[in-house]
């Protein structure tokens, strides 16, 4: 981790953070209307992060009726262009055939859902600037953030046991430059800056889109996970599920109970039942038979 | 048996097969292999205790260090796991039969309260009372629990996300009551109940602790009427 990227989450560890310094958050901005589904962001990613290895033609099946690179991401795989196909039916009862780009990768959440299933402490880190990142050396293979992630994004590495994701160019950000994604988009639909200024960029394009006729453009940045590090404009605004985004996601309930309500409570239980024989051996003592000699006391 | 006392050599040979004799001033309990499997079930029950409790809480993370680190305590842990679940079976095939409800059973309950305060003298109380069947059966069922749930934990991206959930759960309640259940088998069987553990250990009770605990059994092995 760069010196000038400080922590505000830490994965499975009771104490605060160590981040003191304020930093902006920061995101980045997939105009979903103005993709061409060039690719040129999914090469960038597999070359700044040096992913590009024989083991992806391996995952790769040669054919699976997609224009897609890969049929999902993989270990080594963090950034994927979603080729989603959708055919419109017009009021004049005719049909026309969309693709839906959509650029598939981890939305780096204001509330992370696998920070929070995480067990290993500071294996999952969400640094200030809102990037959330995993630590591999500290993770344990346990796949709980797999389960955690509303949006199905990490994955194991079978040669490591280890997950991984996009890392949002940490080590880019860290000395001033943005993600390689962005730097090879040559459309700009894909941008890089604080969050508040693409909000603005994007709620601009949305206003334009309505005018344009896509009456139901919309800006996707769920509340339900706090809001998310990469904020999309769609055009069917009203349907991100035709992008293969989740409508309204949250941080699994299932998790949150488990992680905030089980676990403590369990553990009281137990520290309850040690403190119960406590109190039941200094009220009542030892159930000793009569009679008994005092050899067999001490003989074990 | 011969009128002799025997040496503690002599006794232990016998106690390695035999149980429910009466030798001297002793009772044989439990044979070789039934204290064997006990013993390989409390084993990898505390590895398997241990390295859950790295995953179960970052309180006691620290403890991965003994087992290698957290990924080599998320590699051993289904398979100390496992060797606890196959331990549980053996023992399953001693002990269901003599687990099985029986007369007596049902006043043993209603006396939980005088049992737990040292003033219950019930005398129907055979070679094991109702609250160890209970203990019993409910460690053979929680292992099935652990079992089944552990395998979609082992293997979690090869169940469907339901079953994941349900099974973290599930784990996570039947680890605490495996563990509020250990601290009290553990409490009664040493502190709270002098003469207990040997039965583990070598194998015998005194005649005196057997007539204490149970009565009825005490009669059924020595052939005395009271």
């Amino acid at each position: 981790m760069p010196s000038n990227m400080e922590l505000r989450r830490i994965s499975a560890t009771p104490s605060p953070a160590t981040g003191v310094r304020t930093a902006p958050t920061v995101a980045k901005m997939i105009d979903t209307t103005t993709c061409i589904g060039c690719k040129a962001c999914e090469v960038a990613c597999q070359e700044w992060n040096d992913l590009f290895n024989a083991d992806i033609a391996l995952e790769a099946p040669s054919e699976f009726g997609s224009y897609q690179t890969m049929p999902d991401l993989t270990a080594n795989f963090w950034n994927l262009i979603r080729f989603n196909e959708h055919v419109e039916k017009r009021p004049d009862g005719s049909e026309k055939f969309h693709w839906l780009m959509a650029k598939d990768q981890c939305m780096h959440c204001e509330d992370p859902g696998c920070l929070k299933a995480c067990p290993a402490p500071g294996a999952i880190v969400q640094y200030t600037n809102g990037v959330v990142d995993f630590q591999q050396e500290h993770c344990i293979g346990c796949e709980y953030c797999v389960t955690g992630c509303p949006f199905d994004i990490p994955r194991l590495s079978k040669k490591t046991k280890k997950v991984y994701k996009c890392t949002l160019c940490t080590d880019r950000l860290a000395y001033g430059l943005e993600p390689a994604c962005i730097k090879a988009c040559p459309t700009g639909c894909l941008q890089f800056g604080t969050k508040e200024h693409l909000v603005q960029i994007a709620n601009a394009r949305v206003e334009q889109l309505k005018h344009n006729g896509y009456e139901k453009a919309a800006i996707y940045d769920p509340p339900g996970v706090g809001g998310t590090g990469v904020i999309y404009v769609l055009g069917l605004g009203d349907q991100p599920e035709l992008y293969g985004l989740p409508n309204d996601p949250h941080v699994p309930w299932t998790v949150s109970v488990w992680k905030h309500a089980l676990k403590p409570i369990g553990s009281l239980l137990m520290i309850g039942a040690l403190l119960g024989t406590i109190i039941h051996y200094v009220r009542y003592g030892r159930n000793e038979a009569p009679g008994m000699r005092k050899v067999d006391r001490e003989e074990v | 048996m011969s009128q002799e006392v025997m040496t503690q050599s002599q006794l232990a040979t016998l106690a390695r097969e035999k149980e429910d004799l009466a030798v001297d001033g002793l009772i044989v309990r439990h044979t070789a292999a039934v204290r064997l499997t006990h013993w390989l079930v409390a084993i990898f029950f505390f590895l398997s205790l241990f390295t859950g409790f790295v995953i179960f809480t970052p309180f006691f993370a620290g403890w991965a260090s003994v087992f290698g680190g957290g990924p080599m305590v998320r590699t051993l842990h289904p398979w100390f796991a496992l060797g606890f679940t196959i331990a549980i079976l053996y023992l399953y095939r001693y002990w269901k039969m003599k687990m099985k409800k029986e007369a007596g059973d049902e006043e043993w309950k209603d006396n939980f309260g005088p049992y737990i305060r040292y003033e219950s003298e019930l005398q129907n109380v055979g070679k094991y009372n109702a609250g160890q069947k209970i203990y019993f059966w409910a460690v053979f069922w929680g292992a099935i629990a652990f079992l089944a749930s552990g395998i979609v934990m082992w293997f979690p991206t090869v169940f469907p996300y339901f079953l994941r959930t349900i099974s973290y759960w599930l784990h996570e309640i039947t680890f605490v009551a495996f563990v509020i259940g250990i601290i009290y088998h553990i409490y009664m069987s040493t502190t709270a109940m002098p003469g207990t553990f040997r039965a583990m250990t070598r194998g015998t009770v005194t005649k005196d602790w057997a007539k204490w605990h149970h009565p009825r059994w005490y009669r059924e092995v020595t052939g005395e009427k009271k």
